[in-house]
Order: C-alpha cells, then sequence, then structure tokens
C-alpha cells in the first residue's frame, strides 16, 4: 500500500474514533445557540461588517475556544495518559506524521463546524450566507484560537494530563480577556479584542500600534509552541 | 538478533536497568524474572519507545530508537497491558493496523482468527475482557507475518486453555514461517516450554542467560529418579555400572555423572524387561535455574 494510503488512513482513524456522530452534534448545537446571530434576529437590520463585529464582542468566542481547547486536550491528552499512543507507535508510523495527522484532523473538523455554524446563523438573519463575513469570521476564529491550542498541545504532550492541559490553557484564555477588558478601560478605546484587532487588519487593511503585538502572540509564538510540542513529541516524549 | 552493550536506563533515582549486556540468538527466545526486573524497560527500549541513557541497542541491525519505523516493518509487538482506541470494533481496529502496516485485510481476519476472536471482532474494544485484550493485541503483532515478535506477557490474563493455544501458535510459527521471538514472563514452567534461549533477569541486572538446555544442565541437580515395576533388580545392575543408588517404594533414585546416566540407564533398562513409569532429573526446570542462578549472582557481588 502507498504512503499516502496509509496516511489517509491515521487520518480516517482519528476521526472515526474520536468525531463521533453525539460529540459533532454537541459542538455544533452549542456554536449555533451561542451566536448571537440566532439569539437576536433583529441585527438582520445591520450590515453584515456590522454583524460579524458584533459576533466578535458575544459570548460566542468563549464557547468556541472553549470547545477547541478541550478537544484538542482531550484528544493529545488522553492518547498520552492512556497508552493509546504507545500502542500506535508499534505500528510503521512516524512520530512526527501522527502529530500533524492529529492535529490537522481536529482543527479542520472545528473549522468546518465553524463555517457551518457561522453560515446557519447568517442564513437565520439574512436568509443568505454572504461568503466573506462568514470566512473573515472563520478565519479569525481560527487564528486567535492557535494560541490556546498550541499552550494545549503542548502541555498536554508535557504534563501528560488532559485536565491540568485545559485548565491552563482556559486560564490564560480568561487571562487574556481581562487584560484586553483592562486595556480597553485605560486607554479608552473601543475593544482591544484579538479577534477584533485580526479582524479589522483583515477586512479593511487597519494596522494600530496593538496589531503586530497581537498577531507576535496570537500567530508567532502559538507557531513556536506548536514547533516545539512537535519536536517534544518526536525527539523528547519517551513512553514508559 | 537482539544484541545490547552496556545499556542502562533510569528513571529519577530508580535504576531501572543497569549495564545490560544480552545476546539474544534467533529462535524463541525467553525474558524471565519478577515484576520490577527491568524486563519492560527493556523491552520498551527494544522497540524504540523510549531511548536508553547509555549503551548501544541492536534489533535484527537496526537501532531501534531512531530507525523505530523501519524497524516496526519487520517488528511485531504487543506491549503488556495493551491499550486500544476504546470506541472502535476490534475488527475495525485490526483493519487500521493492516492498512497503516500497507497489508491486504484478509490479514486482519486470519489473524483475529488465529487468536479465537473472529466471533467477537464487530464488538466493540470498550467491552472486551482483558484476556480478549491480549489476544487482539497478539493479533496485531501478527499482522504480515513479521520476522521477530516481542511480547510483553503474552499470556497474562489468558485461561489454561486460552495459555496452551498461544504456546501452541508460537511454536507453530516458529517452525512453519520461522518466525523468532521474545517472550516476557514470570510464569517459568511456559516458557520452559517453548523457549530455547533464556535471559532471566533482577532488579534491573542480568542474572544468566545461555541456551535453556545449558542452563538446566548448568543448575539442575545430579540426581535422576527411576519409576519402575521392580526396583530392586535394576538397582543392582545400576551399582554394578558404579552409580550411587537409593531405593524408596518403586522409586530410584540415581546420583552420578549427567553423560552416563543420560546414556546409559534407558539402554540397560531396554536390556531388561522392566517397565519404565517415568526417568528424569530432580530440579531440572527453570524455577530451580533461576532461584539458583539469582543465588550464584547475588553470592558473586557480594
Amino acid at each position: 500500500m502507498a504512503r499516502g494510503s496509509s496516511t489517509l488512513e491515521i487520518l480516517r482513524f482519528e476521526y472515526e474514533r474520536t468525531w463521533t456522530a453525539p460529540y459533532l452534534g454537541l459542538i455544533l448545537a452549542l456554536l449555533i445557540v451561542s451566536s448571537p446571530a440566532v439569539a437576536t434576529p433583529l441585527n438582520v437590520e445591520e450590515s453584515a461588517l456590522d454583524l460579524v463585529f458584533f459576533s466578535m464582542g458575544s459570548v460566542r468566542p468563549i464557547i468556541y475556544n472553549l470547545i477547541t481547547i478541550v478537544a484538542f486536550t482531550n484528544s493529545f491528552g488522553m492518547d498520552i495518559e492512556q497508552d493509546v499512543m504507545m500502542g500506535e507507535f508499534t505500528l510503521p508510523i512516524k512520530k512526527g506524521t501522527f502529530f500533524v495527522l492529529k492535529f490537522l484532523a481536529i482543527f479542520l473538523t472545528i473549522i468546518l463546524m465553524d463555517l457551518v455554524s457561522a453560515s446557519f446563523s447568517f442564513w437565520l438573519v439574512s436568509a443568505s450566507a454572504p461568503l466573506i463575513p462568514i470566512v473573515s469570521i472563520v478565519l479569525v476564529d481560527a487564528i486567535t484560537s492557535l494560541l490556546f491550542i498550541s499552550i494545549g498541545i503542548s502541555l498536554s504532550v508535557m504534563l501528560r494530563s488532559r485536565f491540568g492541559a485545559a485548565i491552563v490553557s482556559l486560564a490564560i484564555y480568561f487571562l487574556e480577556e481581562i487584560v484586553q477588558a483592562n486595556l480597553s478601560l485605560q486607554t479608552n478605546s473601543a475593544s482591544m479584542s484579538p479577534s477584533l484587532i485580526i479582524l479589522k487588519l483583515l477586512l479593511s487593511n487597519e494596522v494600530t500600534i496593538y496589531t503586530w503585538p497581537i498577531l507576535l502572540i496570537h500567530v508567532g509564538s502559538a507557531s513556536a509552541l506548536l514547533v516545539f510540542a512537535y519536536f517534544f513529541l518526536v525527539e523528547v516524549l519517551q513512553l514508559d | 538478533m537482539i544484541i545490547t552493550e552496556g545499556l542502562s536506563k533510569s528513571f529519577g533515582k530508580v535504576k531501572a536497568l543497569v549495564n545490560i549486556d544480552m545476546r539474544a540468538p534467533k529462535g524463541i527466545d525467553g525474558l524471565i524474572g519478577p515484576n520490577g526486573a527491568g524486563k519492560t524497560t527493556l523491552i520498551h527500549i527494544l522497540t524504540g519507545l523510549i531511548k536508553p541513557d547509555s549503551g548501544n541497542v541492536e534489533v535484527m541491525g537496526l537501532e531501534p530508537w531512531s530507525k523505530r519505523q523501519q524497524l516496526m516493518k519487520m517488528l511485531g509487538v504487543m506491549l503488556e497491558r495493551p491499550i486500544f482506541p476504546q470506541k472502535v470494533s476490534g475488527m475495525r481496529y485490526m483493519l487500521h493496523a493492516t492498512r497503516v502496516k500497507g497489508l491486504p485485510e484478509s490479514e486482519a481476519i486470519e489473524a483475529l482468527r488465529e487468536v479465537d476472536l473472529l466471533d467477537s471482532s464487530e464488538r466493540k474494544i470498550a467491552g472486551y475482557s482483558a484476556g480478549m485484550m491480549v489476544r487482539l493485541g497478539i493479533a496485531r503483532a501478527m499482522l504480515g507475518d513479521p520476522e521477530m515478535l516481542i511480547l510483553d506477557e503474552p499470556t497474562a490474563n489468558l485461561d489454561p486453555k486460552g495459555r496452551i493455544r498461544l504456546l501452541r501458535l508460537f511454536k507453530k510459527m516458529h517452525s512453519e514461517k520461522g518466525t523468532n521471538f521474545l517472550i516476557s514472563s514470570h510464569i517459568l514452567p511456559e516458557l520452559q516450554k517453548v523457549c530455547s534461549w533464556v535471559c532471566m533477569m533482577q532488579e534491573g541486572k542480568i542474572v544468566e542467560q545461555d541456551y535453556v538446555d545449558n542452563l538446566l544442565d548448568k543448575y539442575s541437580s545430579q540426581i535422576y529418579t527411576i519409576k519402575v515395576s521392580r526396583p530392586n533388580e535394576l538397582a543392582n545392575a545400576l551399582r554394578n555400572l558404579g552409580l550411587q543408588v537409593k531405593v524408596k517404594g518403586n522409586t530410584i533414585y540415581i546420583r552420578g555423572e549427567a553423560l552416563v546416566i543420560r546414556r546409559k540407564v534407558p539402554k540397560l533398562i531396554g536390556q531388561t524387561d522392566e517397565e519404565m513409569i517415568s526417568f528424569h532429573q530432580l530440579g531440572r526446570n527453570l524455577e530451580n535455574v533461576f532461584i539458583k542462578a539469582l543465588r550464584r549472582h547475588n553470592n558473586r557481588i557480594g
């Protein structure tokens, strides 16, 4: 069998054993319910862009990040905690391939669900699914969550505790929320939310003094942490 | 087949392996030792799951840590307490393993049949008993007829019938396909039945390693027993051969050179019309060998 087929099998098996129908349904329901477009249908009067900004400031990002952190830490942490990963490594699988495919399987599923829920929310409000606002929401969600995902994976690999990894990642998420709320108050700015800053950069190319630090934290450091987790799993982690 | 030189591994302050020099030949090899002897740590190093602190390892000519993926194509492994994804069926898991190994799917069915698990293969693994989990682990290790199987406590949690069947399967695989084995166990009579070579471990050190027959010769007592219908006649004939003989009931106890006894006694019985009920060397078993080797090892290191 070609190498590509075994890669596809690892990906398929990861989906089958993790993303069961009830689990997917629950996540999708949570995302839709937490969307302001469903909760406040009167927003139909507003422009699509306003709706996107409104969506970013609602409870939706909290639910989205919570789901993302739990999905990643649970999947990586559980496999290490329960020695499932050890069993997988007695098959001719590269540790690195396993890490990348596992990451992709979870990340792509979450992105797809985010896309479905955002499209559904917009359709409920405006009976249409405008492409640019929907893709913007999904893209911004993915970029901002990368930091918490990378913290979650790194800690679950290093600590071998999904609970500990999830708690720390969530704590850092809320810490950032508090810091940005305080900054908003002190500087009298409308919002310092990383999601909004990235969204403004994407939609209107708006760059403020906070844009680059936010990108550095949410993209730069997140990528560095992911690379660290990858090397930790491949080179350092000894499953015993 | 397996060579280790000066292999050491510690977990914090615990020295799991200390300077292990092992040379396991081709065949069915056994790794013997009580719990905590370091067998599992050694197996994890041999399969590239953990890295030794120092020393060299070679399994079928490959260094396991850096060539793990390549090694796993030639090796079938079953770890102690095999853990599988719980939400999938046994068959689905086996199909996953065959596809990753690049094997035809019929291999999965065949392996499940060999371990008597085909009938329950559509059940989710979460519902499997401990014995079924072990059998699933063995089935996965057997996939693709690997050159060598490394099995950590393969008979643990199996009922007597399952154990006998499994040991027969190992022997059959070795004689028909030339599969080599490294089997870790602390159930010594089982290993004595199948292994041609064993390595004995205690507290992270090798106590003794050699072919089973050599070890049995080296550590067994020089006393043989023969049960016959009329012992006194035979006892006199044995005395005439210059052997020390004692009779208790219908059992004759003989002390002397092992080679002389083994060659001459059956021949002598053949010449008479005695009916031999049994003939064996006292203490000729791995349990006895392990106890004596351990005592000798402890005396040597003071």
